[in-house]
Parts: C-alpha cells; sequence; structure tokens
C-alpha cells in the first residue's frame, strides 16, 4: 500500500477547460549539456533474475525541453550529472530521467501540438512510497520502492516501468475520454498501450535494436530482452504471488492469448490464463501488436536494427492515428484494430504494413479474417460462384464461399465433415450446457478460418489480402503450413499437405 | 455554416452532463459528430444507484448561430451499460475498486466510488498502476 498521498493539483479543473490544451506546443530545446550519465537499458533485471540489466550511457537528458516536458519532484534536486554506479539515489534519478527523456521524444513527434492532460509540465516522484508498484494519475507518475527477498526494487529505475506509466499520461493526453470510460476493453487497451509504449520507447536505443536482433537471430517474436517487460519488478512480486506474474517477466508481449468476449473470462485468473482484468486482457492486443511488429520488420530488405528503428516509428504513426479515429465502443480493441488496418493502407501501402498489421490481429483474434481483409478492402466482396463439387471417395465435398477474404477466388472446394450423425452430441459451451452444433457450411468455415488465422494456409499466386496470414516469422528452411490452396480443373481446393505436432508459435 | 466554436461546443455539453468531450468531425447540414462519456446508472448498491461514465456517440444538430438544436444518441447503448456493469464487477473482484470512506483502499486500487454534487454515487478512476 502506498504510504504517501499528495493533494490535487490546485485549479486543475479552472486550468482544463481554459483551452488550454488546444494551443501549439513549441518544440524549441535548450542548448544540450555536455556529459553523459548512466543508465538501464530497459530494466535492472533479466529474465527471471533481479539484476542482470544492460548498463547504458547517454547523454544528459533535459526534461524541460519540449516535446512532453516532464519534472522530477521527488528528489527535488537533481544530483550531479555524471554516470553513477548501479544501486545509488543517483544512478536511479538519471536512469528516470534519460528513461522520460526518450519517451517523450518518441512520442511527441507523433502527436504534435497535444500537452499533458495535467498541463504544461508533468511531474514525477521517483519514491511515493512503499509498495511494488507505480501510478499515472491526473496529477504526475508515481514510482514507489519495496522489498523481496532481502533486495529492494525501485519501480523507478526501471525504463519499461517509466515508459508504460509515461504511456499513459501520453495516451490521455490525446484521447482523454478514455481516461474514466467505464469499459473492459478500453481499460486493457489503456494498459495495452503502456506496455507497448514501453517496448517502442526501448526500440529507439541502437543498443537494444541490436541487442534484441541478435538475441532473436532477426526473428523479433520470438521472446526476447525487447518482450519480457519489467523482469525485476516481476520477479519481485513472484516470490510473494508467484502465480501473478509471467515465470521471466511482469508480462510478456509474446503471447498466444486469443480475444474472447470478456463477458465469458473469470474476472481474475493466474498469469497463465486469461481474465476480464484489464491487465490480464490488455495482453491479446499487446500479443497482436507485437506479432504486427515483427512482420513489419519482417516486410523490409535489411531486416537490420535500422529497418527496426524505421519500423517501430512507423508503427508508432499506425497506433496513434489508429486510436485517434476510433470509435469508444465495449468493442474498442477491434475499433483500433480495424482504424490501424486502415491508416497503415492509406499511409503505408508501398511500405506493405497491411498484411503483417492483419496477421497479428486475426491470429489474436481482434479481428476475424473477413473484417480484416474488409477493413482495407471494403469493396472487395465478389458474388460466389456456382459450380459443382468435384468427387470425393472419403468425404463429401462443399462449395464454400471465402469471397470476403480476399483470396482472389470467390470461392473454394472443401472436403466437408458432411456425413450423417449417428449420434446426436456436440461440444461444450465455454459457460454452461453444450455449445450450438454448426451446420457443414459453418464447420467447414470455422476450420478454414482457423487455418488463415494460425497461419497454416498456403495460397498459390495469392490475390492482395491473402498471404499475410502467413505466418510472419515462419522458419526460413522449411515449410510449416498444413494446408494449400490447389488449383483442380475448374476449382481451386482446399488440401492437407501435413500433419504438423510443433509447437505453432515459434 | 460557421466553423463551429468548439470550446462553446463543449461548454454547452458539459452542462447538459456530457464528460470527457471531443469533438470528433464536422459534418454538412450543421451536424458534429461528438465522442463523450454520460453517466449512466450501472449498478445498485443497497438499494442506491451507482453511476458510472458510459462512453456516447453524438450528433449533435447545430442551428445558424451554431447553438445546440438536437442531440441524438445521447442514451448509451444498452452494450455499453452491460459493459460498464461487468467492468465494475472486474474492478470488484480484482481489489481495484476502493469505496470513499471505507478506511484504507485496496493495494492497487485505480477506482473509487465517490458522491458527487448531486448526491449520486459516481464510479470514478483515481489512477492507472502498472499491475
Amino acid at each position: 500500500m502506498a504510504k504517501k498521498r499528495s493533494k490535487r493539483a490546485a485549479k486543475k479543473s479552472a486550468a482544463r477547460s481554459s483551452g488550454r490544451k488546444a494551443r501549439a506546443v513549441s518544440t524549441e530545446r535548450g542548448a544540450q549539456p555536455k556529459g553523459v550519465i548512466n543508465g538501464w537499458e530497459d530494466d535492472p533485471g533479466a529474465g527471471a533474475q533481479p539484476s542482470g540489466g544492460q548498463v547504458l550511457q547517454r547523454p544528459v537528458p533535459v526534461l524541460r525541453d519540449q516535446p512532453f516536458s516532464t519534472r522530477i519532484v521527488n528528489p527535488s534536486s537533481a544530483p550531479e550529472a555524471k554516470p553513477h554506479p548501479p544501486g545509488t539515489a543517483e544512478f536511479r534519478y538519471w536512469a528516470a530521467a534519460e528513461a522520460l527523456r526518450r519517451g517523450s521524444d518518441f512520442w511527441g513527434a507523433l502527436v504534435p501540438g497535444t500537452s499533458w492532460e495535467v498541463g504544461a509540465v508533468l511531474p514525477v516522484d521517483l519514491d511515493f512510497g512503499v509498495d511494488l508498484n507505480a501510478f499515472y494519475d491526473r496529477e504526475g507518475l508515481k514510482f514507489f520502492h519495496g522489498s523481496a527477498a532481502g533486495r529492494t526494487v525501485f519501480s523507478g529505475e526501471s525504463p519499461d516501468i517509466v515508459c508504460h506509466e509515461l504511456g499513459h499520461a501520453l495516451l490521455d493526453s490525446f484521447k482523454p475520454q478514455l481516461f474514466d470510460a467505464a469499459s473492459i476493453e478500453v481499460a486493457a487497451f489503456h494498459e495495452s498501450f503502456g506496455d507497448m509504449s514501453a517496448i517502442l520507447s526501448a526500440l529507439q536505443l541502437s543498443s537494444v535494436r541490436e541487442g534484441v536482433l541478435a538475441e532473436t537471430g532477426g526473428v523479433l517474436r520470438r521472446s526476447s530482452r525487447l518482450s519480457r517487460l519489467a523482469e525485476q519488478l516481476g520477479w519481485a512480486i513472484r516470490q510473494s504471488v508467484p502465480s501473478a506474474v509471467e515465470p521471466d517477466c511482469l508480462r510478456n508481449a509474446v503471447n498466444t492469448f486469443f480475444y474472447r468476449d470478456p463477458d465469458t473470462l473469470p474476472t481474475t485468473a493466474p498469469a497463465t490464463s486469461l481474465s476480464s482484468e484489464p491487465h490480464s486482457f490488455s495482453r491479446v492486443f499487446t500479443g497482436a501488436f507485437f506479432e504486427a511488429l515483427a512482420g513489419m520488420l519482417a516486410t523490409t530488405s535489411s531486416r537490420d536494427e535500422a529497418a527496426l528503428l524505421q519500423v517501430s516509428k512507423d508503427m508508432g504513426a499506425i497506433l496513434v492515428q489508429g486510436i485517434r479515429a476510433a470509435s469508444v465502443v465495449p468493442t474498442f480493441m477491434s475499433q483500433v484494430a480495424a482504424s490501424m488496418l486502415a491508416v497503415a493502407a492509406a499511409r503505408f501501402s508501398a511500405q506493405g504494413y497491411e498484411a503483417p498489421l492483419r496477421s497479428g490481429f486475426v491470429r489474436h483474434g481482434i479481428l476475424p479474417p473477413s473484417m480484416a481483409v474488409a477493413a482495407t478492402h471494403a469493396t472487395a466482396r465478389i458474388a460466389a460462384l456456382a459450380a459443382t463439387p468435384s468427387q470425393s471417395k472419403t468425404l463429401p465435398t462443399l462449395q464454400l464461399s471465402v469471397a470476403e477474404y480476399g483470396l482472389g477466388v470467390p470461392s473454394i472446394v472443401v472436403y466437408a465433415a458432411a456425413e450423417p450423425k449417428r449420434l446426436q452430441v456436440t461440444g461444450a459451451a465455454l459457460a454452461v450446457g453444450a455449445a450450438p452444433s454448426p451446420g457443414e457450411d459453418q464447420a467447414a468455415k470455422s476450420f478454414f478460418e482457423d487455418l488463415l488465422r494460425r497461419g497454416r494456409l498456403k495460397i498459390p499466386r495469392a490475390g492482395k489480402g491473402a498471404a499475410e496470414t502467413v505466418r510472419a516469422a515462419a522458419p526460413q528452411t522449411h515449410e510449416t503450413h498444413t494446408h494449400e490452396l490447389r488449383r483442380e480443373g475448374k476449382h481451386m481446393v482446399l488440401r492437407r499437405v501435413r500433419i504438423d505436432c510443433g509447437f505453432a508459435h515459434h | 455554416m460557421p466553423r463551429i466554436n468548439q470550446q462553446a461546443l463543449k461548454t454547452e455539453l458539459a452542462k447538459r452532463g456530457f464528460e470527457s468531450i471531443s469533438i470528433k468531425r464536422e459534418l454538412p447540414g450543421g451536424r458534429v459528430e461528438v465522442d463523450a462519456n454520460k453517466l449512466h446508472p450501472v449498478h445498485d448498491e443497497g438499494g442506491e444507484a451507482v453511476y458510472a461514465p458510459v462512453p456516447v456517440s453524438l450528433s449533435v444538430e447545430l442551428d445558424g448561430r451554431g447553438k445546440v438544436k438536437s442531440i441524438a444518441g445521447d442514451t448509451p447503448k444498452p452494450a455499453a451499460v452491460a459493459d460498464a456493469a461487468r467492468y465494475m464487477k472486474t474492478l470488484r473482484d480484482s481489489g481495484q475498486l476502493a469505496i470513499a470512506g471505507e478506511g484504507t483502499p485496496a493495494r492497487g486500487a485505480t477506482h473509487q466510488i465517490e458522491r458527487d454534487a448531486q448526491g449520486r454515487q459516481v464510479l470514478r478512476r483515481k489512477r492507472f498502476s502498472i499491475i
């Protein structure tokens, strides 16, 4: 429990209604001070360990500079700006300051003319009391210290945590309606944005880009120091409540969580499962985002750290514009996703970002494949052909309309589970009782969509909007798809080519 | 149709009980699309309603002088109200909802039920947390 509390800033309401936020923000910067300071690259911890983070040297950050000025109010005065050793209060101060400046610079370039919801300067308290936590409220950012297994952890020295909280403040600056909206997906998205802010801000460091590319062998969607958020705080919480966090961090952006209606989820669950609690549910969107980011890098020719920097900036721009355009409704995540796809199609078509974005959102269930295609190809619906199914010696065939998936063909032939039922049984529903038994058409379509979502379908001469569902980071050395669409006579036929028992995610 | 005075429109909508107002776009014919939150009863506690800020999408019609002529969409949709009620249950179950006047709020509490100027119990976010 936090021990300290502060009073709400005086006259805040009056200031907020004065039209302050509409004013353009100066982008002037003061002279850069000489010298360097020490800080952490992303976190003091590494994997499951509370230590082992990478120390880096950076130019002295100037917090009062635009864009998005911040001010550390506790401690009230800055220590000498020079490289201090980890474990000292001076080191923690400059580690936090460096992360604040980096996050402000990154987002400031993407939302020009915007200022904090709290005013021109965001106050930051680096030690607000005892807790294993960190907050953003409409007064500022608040960080804490807490003990675990004989070690004291300061949340404010982790750039992951600083940039997560800064992300809340940033999102509040350009979409303030989300702060108070009583909605599970809105709250979960705010948490996801915090984690995405930590990831994108970390990628502004060349050493992080080089490190993560080396660690993952260039396959960004593998779990890495970039995807693992707040390792040290995760370790500290794990000492008392192991099930509350991931085994090697607080949250991991590389995950396989698939969207579910929050109404069907429990209100709390261990970290291994999804619940409607906002931090837990946020992982669905963060997972899709991270997979899309990895896929966007894969579309570049060089796939090097310079390309990763550009991709991170482009992703930030797509995210901000997608959020701005999204309607605030109970299914907010899908609104943002669809808006992001539209932005990518309109502004980044040359880069081919729609495909990896679609893949991420489809594979995490945020958008169904048909809606993902419709978001960028709204007029691409083609009437289905009425054709005679091909003959089969095994299962009956069905003509399945697939026009909405943008595969370049209006319909395909599938071998469907359409034999007469011998027993009238069906699977269990998520809540109570039996799930409705789908018709053959629906079952075949569900299976086909599942192949698309899992990236297990190879499509020859795929039309636009089709190849995206092939996994962004599929091994270069061998094929991993299980099904193909083959032209057989006049028809495109869905054929299984292999059974893959491997773990599909990596 | 002259460009609307956004600040005047926000002030006018605030008087009508809307919060977190943002002008989304201006449409032909003097209509403006607005996103906002509106307090709506979502839960009953001891026979007394608890209100929560529920998102609404408004279509505001302005007259020739830029005054509000009519507002469509000012009632939250049933899905949004149900979402808010579920959200409140999630907050309560996960220890993120503190009740004003009930002593020390739970660790990690992000929301509080407060009484507003009209004496209503209202769910309010106080902060975001990392966990």
